[in-house]
């Protein structure tokens, strides 16, 4: 979460020397992350200041400067945390009051404070608060409402107040009473009206006070009910202190969408401790600016008190963990700084955690990074282990792609990394639907890669050429890597060629087979057959597009075309061109593997030309032990024809 | 002896500025240099001279053989051109066309390449998950923000009885918890794989990549992170760039951090581009004790350390592409992956 920090209120806390860049780069360094320095008109510096989740406590003005006083003595800069007055003693803490008569269900409120403040005059705050309100991004309104935005900002705590006169009204009914209050879930169905204006049906299980005729008057952690809000007119108020629930104010607060800086806050999970002074500086801050008086009984329903946390550790673990020596005292300095108290029993260090630490310490580890950012993760060495290396696990696949990508950008094809969610009508029927998905077009996991490769050609219609884009994704429902490639190219053989190639690249040894497909043109797609599975396939798409796709596990334990060398032949082939009539709706693989796979001497049968039905074949004839005589050539020669002729009535050319 | 070679010397010249043809200049250039050839003759005379004539003698030879061999080259090249056959280089050329691997491709080739040499082993695990590996065991609260469904993509499946809700792993930490528990100490593991939050806008895209590195050993401290760490970052972004931690927060390291590089572009002055002349990477951490017990591995004896990172975000920090929007990563615009 990101804070505004106005250096000018910083220093009400913290009685440093440092400069506001020192400030920013030890806090940075050691501390919160400050983002931006920004100075205004009046000479002030604003911190734009991030907190991780789990230090809410220091998301205030106090917990920052709570933070620096620990942290620049570090950097030999002193600092401290000034001390700040309340005066508690005026008052006691009660669990009944006469005023106000509350029911509290203390799963969703740990803590309930609230005081009645009588007799308040409603105007503008002193311009010192204002701007103050205005450098932290808060709008001022009237001096109650900025009292609560103030406070909240200095001492991270929300604070809410209701017009006291409009609770009364809602409930006292014609007798007298004090007004009523029921801290409860929310029941589904139940309305609200914000003070923004805003109308919510809730759901159900949100944190919510009614007022015991069934209407709500605060939506608890986020805001309060428009029907209780302080106006120009308010004479009493109800100031109201509480720590919440923080998980049912989260799921309230992201259902209705009111990310509330109360509600930001009161989700990370505050100090109960910090309920106490934070009414107290409300009381006396109100009184001050509104003329009001408090009464002198609070109301204060906190059912389990903070019991103090204690982690034992030693040194030892802790400079384990750190990697170098950090002295002893040094260990309790820095923690004692910041609000630890330190105690030793023999060799055991035991830190006690300070109330606001105590959502956020619960191992020695934690301990650990307390010293460790306090001592400065940049006084640590760089050192790489010093261990053993693990016993090599080389996965193939990784391997395998790098090699068909490598492969496939050599042939021009262009790898794209296409989003794995696609919309209902891309994929089929075993596919993943996702829950919550961010759109109808993103719903459902792809259970080919297909349609997403065909709308990237569709992307690209300024490209008139030849495009040839692939991708290596997983597939659906089961985990599948695959390989897929779209090619816009007419040219059938050399798209043919782009997956002949890849697969010799691969040394696969492979069949192919006929066999028509879903979105292929009829009698265009082949299977691509390995030691009897089918490890992928390729083809002519209906949209006119050459697509091929390949199981990559398949692939890799497909069966491998022997590498052995071979010795090169001691005898020169013979080589010549025979041109073919070839008659209609004869597949040319059907006739080149009649004229190779029948006769051991024929090393090579290339077609090398095509001209109506005539197709040339460059034909290499070759023997290991001899060369060729033109007598034994012309005689395998004629076998082959004689064959085609009777096998697919193919004669020579004359 | 001297005025015999500035005589051949001068006749040469002579000679060779009257030449009209190639054959010509041949002849001219055996008469001298040839195995009987004049300068051959007068160089053999020198070995009769005395010391200080010798050397003197020497220098002029050398002097004259140089001046004469560049002479008859300057003439055979003004003879070549007026004969040579016409070419002109300046034709344009016809390149090749390559393909193009995708920048994340490129990006997790040489990210994987500077971990596998200081030992570590790259792995993958499964994109679709259970929440168990994804927080569970990762020792997420179960009513932590991430496992809303706000901000996690969750599969439409029944839960898993042991492991929970199917969902999309919204990081690559959940390779820690698969990998801790299929193998033991020590682990030097590298998951680099898709990740998906739901999340979309100019700095987030619902699929994304991560890198995630994981080390468990005796020993194994704050120290040896950064180590790791810089190591890295020397090897990826220079060795002139330093790195930095700062204090963070995630629920399955302590202590953790938020790791940040020096600025190249303002060397660590501060500039438009960084904060205060750091530019942040991402997060980091020491394996939470919890996790370790979790996968079955003692923490009292070992320890161990994390970090996982956007591999388009790194990757971007470095090429100096200055992508306005990141879903352009994920276009198919072939304009915008040629440029990627």
């Amino acid at each position: 979460m990101d804070l505004l920090i106005p250096n000018s209120w910083l220093k009400k806390y913290l009685k440093t020397n440092a400069s506001e860049k020192q400030i920013a780069s030890c806090l940075t360094l050691c501390g919160p992350s400050v983002e931006k320095i920004k100075k205004t008109n009046d000479n002030d510096y604003i911190y734009s200041i991030e907190v991780t989740t789990n230090r809410v406590d220091t998301a205030s003005i106090l917990g920052i400067a709570r933070e620096a006083a620990a942290i620049l003595p570090r950097f030999k800069i002193s600092a401290s945390l000034k001390p700040y007055d309340l005066s508690e003693k005026n008052y006691k803490f009660v669990k009944k009051v006469k005023y106000l008569d509350v029911t509290v269900d203390s799963k969703l409120c740990p803590r309930f404070t609230a005081v009645l403040i009588k007799d308040i005059v409603v105007k503008e705050s002193p311009q010192a608060i204002k701007l103050l309100l205005e450098k932290v991004g808060v709008r001022p309104i009237n001096n109650i409402v900025d009292v609560s935005n103030y406070i909240m900002h200095e001492l991270g705590q929300p604070v809410h107040t209701f017009d006291y006169d409009k609770l009364s009204l809602a409930s006292s009914a014609g007798k007298i009473s004090p007004p009523k209050m029921i801290l409860r879930e929310s029941k589904k169905g139940e309305t609200i009206t914000t003070l923004d204006g805003k109308e919510f049906k809730l759901d159900g299980g949100d944190i919510v006070i009614e007022d015991g005729s069934g209407e709500l008057i605060d939506l608890c952690g986020i805001m309060g009910g428009e029907n209780s809000v302080i106006d120009n007119n308010t004479k009493n108020v109800l100031l109201f202190v509480q720590n919440y629930n923080q998980h049912y104010i989260r799921k309230t607060s992201m259902i209705l969408g009111q990310r509330t800086e109360a509600a930001i806050l009161f989700e990370k999970g505050l100090d109960s401790e910090n309920v106490k002074p934070t009414i107290l500086s409300a009381i006396s801050m109100i009184e001050k600016l509104s003329g009001g008086k408090a009464e002198k009984e609070i109301l204060d329903i906190y059912s389990v008190s903070y019991k103090t946390k204690i982690i034992s550790t030693n040194k030892e673990e802790l400079d384990k963990i750190i990697g170098v020596e950090i002295p002893k005292k040094n260990i309790i300095k820095y923690m004692t700084s910041l609000g630890f108290e330190v105690k030793q029993q023999g060799v055991t260090l035991l830190f006690n955690v300070p109330s606001w630490r105590g959502n956020d310490i619960e191992i020695k580890e934690d301990i650990a990074e307390e010293i460790a950012r306090i001592y400065g993760y940049h006084n640590l060495p760089c050192k790489l282990m010093e261990g053993v290396i693990p016993a090599p696990r080389i996965n193939p696949e990784f391997v395998f792609e790098k090699k068909i990508k490598n492969t496939l950008q050599a042939f021009g094809a262009v790898e794209v990394y296409n989003l794995s969610l696609v919309s209902k009508e891309m994929v089929n029927e075993n596919a993943l639907k996702l829950k919550n998905p961010l759109g109808s077009d993103t719903e459902y996991l792809r259970t080919s890669l297909m349609p997403s490769l065909q709308n990237d050609i569709l992307d690209n219609p300024q490209e008139k050429g030849f495009i040839h884009f692939f991708e290596i994704a997983n597939i659906y429902p089961k985990e599948i890597l695959t390989l897929a490639g779209i090619v816009k190219n007419e040219k059938y053989r050399e798209n043919k060629g782009i997956v002949e190639t890849l697969l010799e690249n691969l040394d696969i040894d492979y069949t192919t087979k006929l066999e028509d497909g879903k979105s292929y043109l009829a009698n265009q797609k082949m299977i691509v057959i390995s030691d009897n599975k089918t490890i992928g396939e390729y083809g002519n798409l209906e949209n006119g597009y050459f697509f091929y796709e390949f199981d990559i596990q398949k692939t890799i334990n497909s069966k491998k075309i022997s590498r052995k060398y071979k010795e090169i032949a001691k005898y020169p082939p013979q080589i010549e061109d025979l041109t073919l009539i070839v008659p209609e709706k004869t597949y040319i693989g059907d006739v080149i593997a009649q004229i190779t796979n029948h006769q051991p001497l024929i090393t090579k049968a290339e077609l090398t030309d095509i001209y109506e039905n005539n197709y040339t074949f460059n034909i290499q004839y070759q023997s290991e032990d001899h060369t060729l005589t033109d007598k034994e050539v012309e005689a395998i020669r004629t076998k082959i024809l004689s064959n085609l002729k009777s096998k697919f009535g193919i004669v020579t050319k004359e | 002896m001297k005025e015999d070679i500035i005589n051949i010397k001068n006749q040469a010249i002579a000679q060779i500025s009257d030449v009209k043809s190639l054959d010509e200049l041949e002849q001219i250039r055996i008469d001298l240099f040839g195995r009987s050839g004049k300068y051959k003759v007068a160089s053999k005379e020198i070995k009769d001279l005395k010391n200080e004539e010798k050397r003197q003698a020497g220098i002029i030879l050398n002097e004259v053989k140089n001046t004469l061999e560049e002479l008859i080259q300057n003439k055979k090249n003004d003879l070549k051109i007026d004969t040579r056959e016409w070419f002109d280089p300046t034709m344009p050329a016809k390149k090749i066309k390559l393909g193009r691997l995708h920048m994340v491709t490129q990006a997790i080739d040489e990210i994987s390449s500077i971990f596998e040499k200081i030992g570590f082993t790259r792995v993958k695990y499964p994109e679709v998950e259970y929440d168990y590996y994804a927080f569970g065991a990762l020792n997420f609260p179960d009513n932590h923000p991430a496992r809303d469904d706000w901000e996690t993509f969750f599969v439409d499946a029944p839960d898993s009885a042991k492991y929970g809700p199917m969902l999309l792993t919204p990081h690559t930490s959940s390779g820690q918890i698969r990998e801790m528990l299929s193998s033991k100490p020590p682990i030097r593991m590298i998951n680099i794989a898709k990740c998906y939050r739901r999340q979309i806008d100019a700095s987030h895209y619902p699929m994304f990549h991560q890198f995630e590195g994981l080390v468990v050993d005796k020993n194994i401290s704050i120290v040896n992170l950064r180590g790791t760490i810089d190591y890295f970052a020397k090897s990826f972004f220079g060795k002139n760039r330093e790195i930095r931690l700062r204090p963070y927060h995630f629920q399955f390291t302590e202590p953790s951090f938020e790791v940040d590089i020096s600025c190249n572009v303002c060397n660590g002055k501060g500039c438009k581009l960084c904060k205060e002349g750091w530019l942040e990477i991402g997060g980091a951490g020491m394996v939470h004790p919890k996790v370790l017990e979790n996968c079955k591995i003692d923490s009292k004896i070992y320890s161990g350390f994390a970090f996982g990172w956007g591999v388009e975000r790194t990757y971007m920090m470095k090429s100096g592409l200055s992508i306005p929007d990141i879903r352009l990563i994920y276009s198919s615009d072939l304009r915008v992956l040629e440029q990627l």
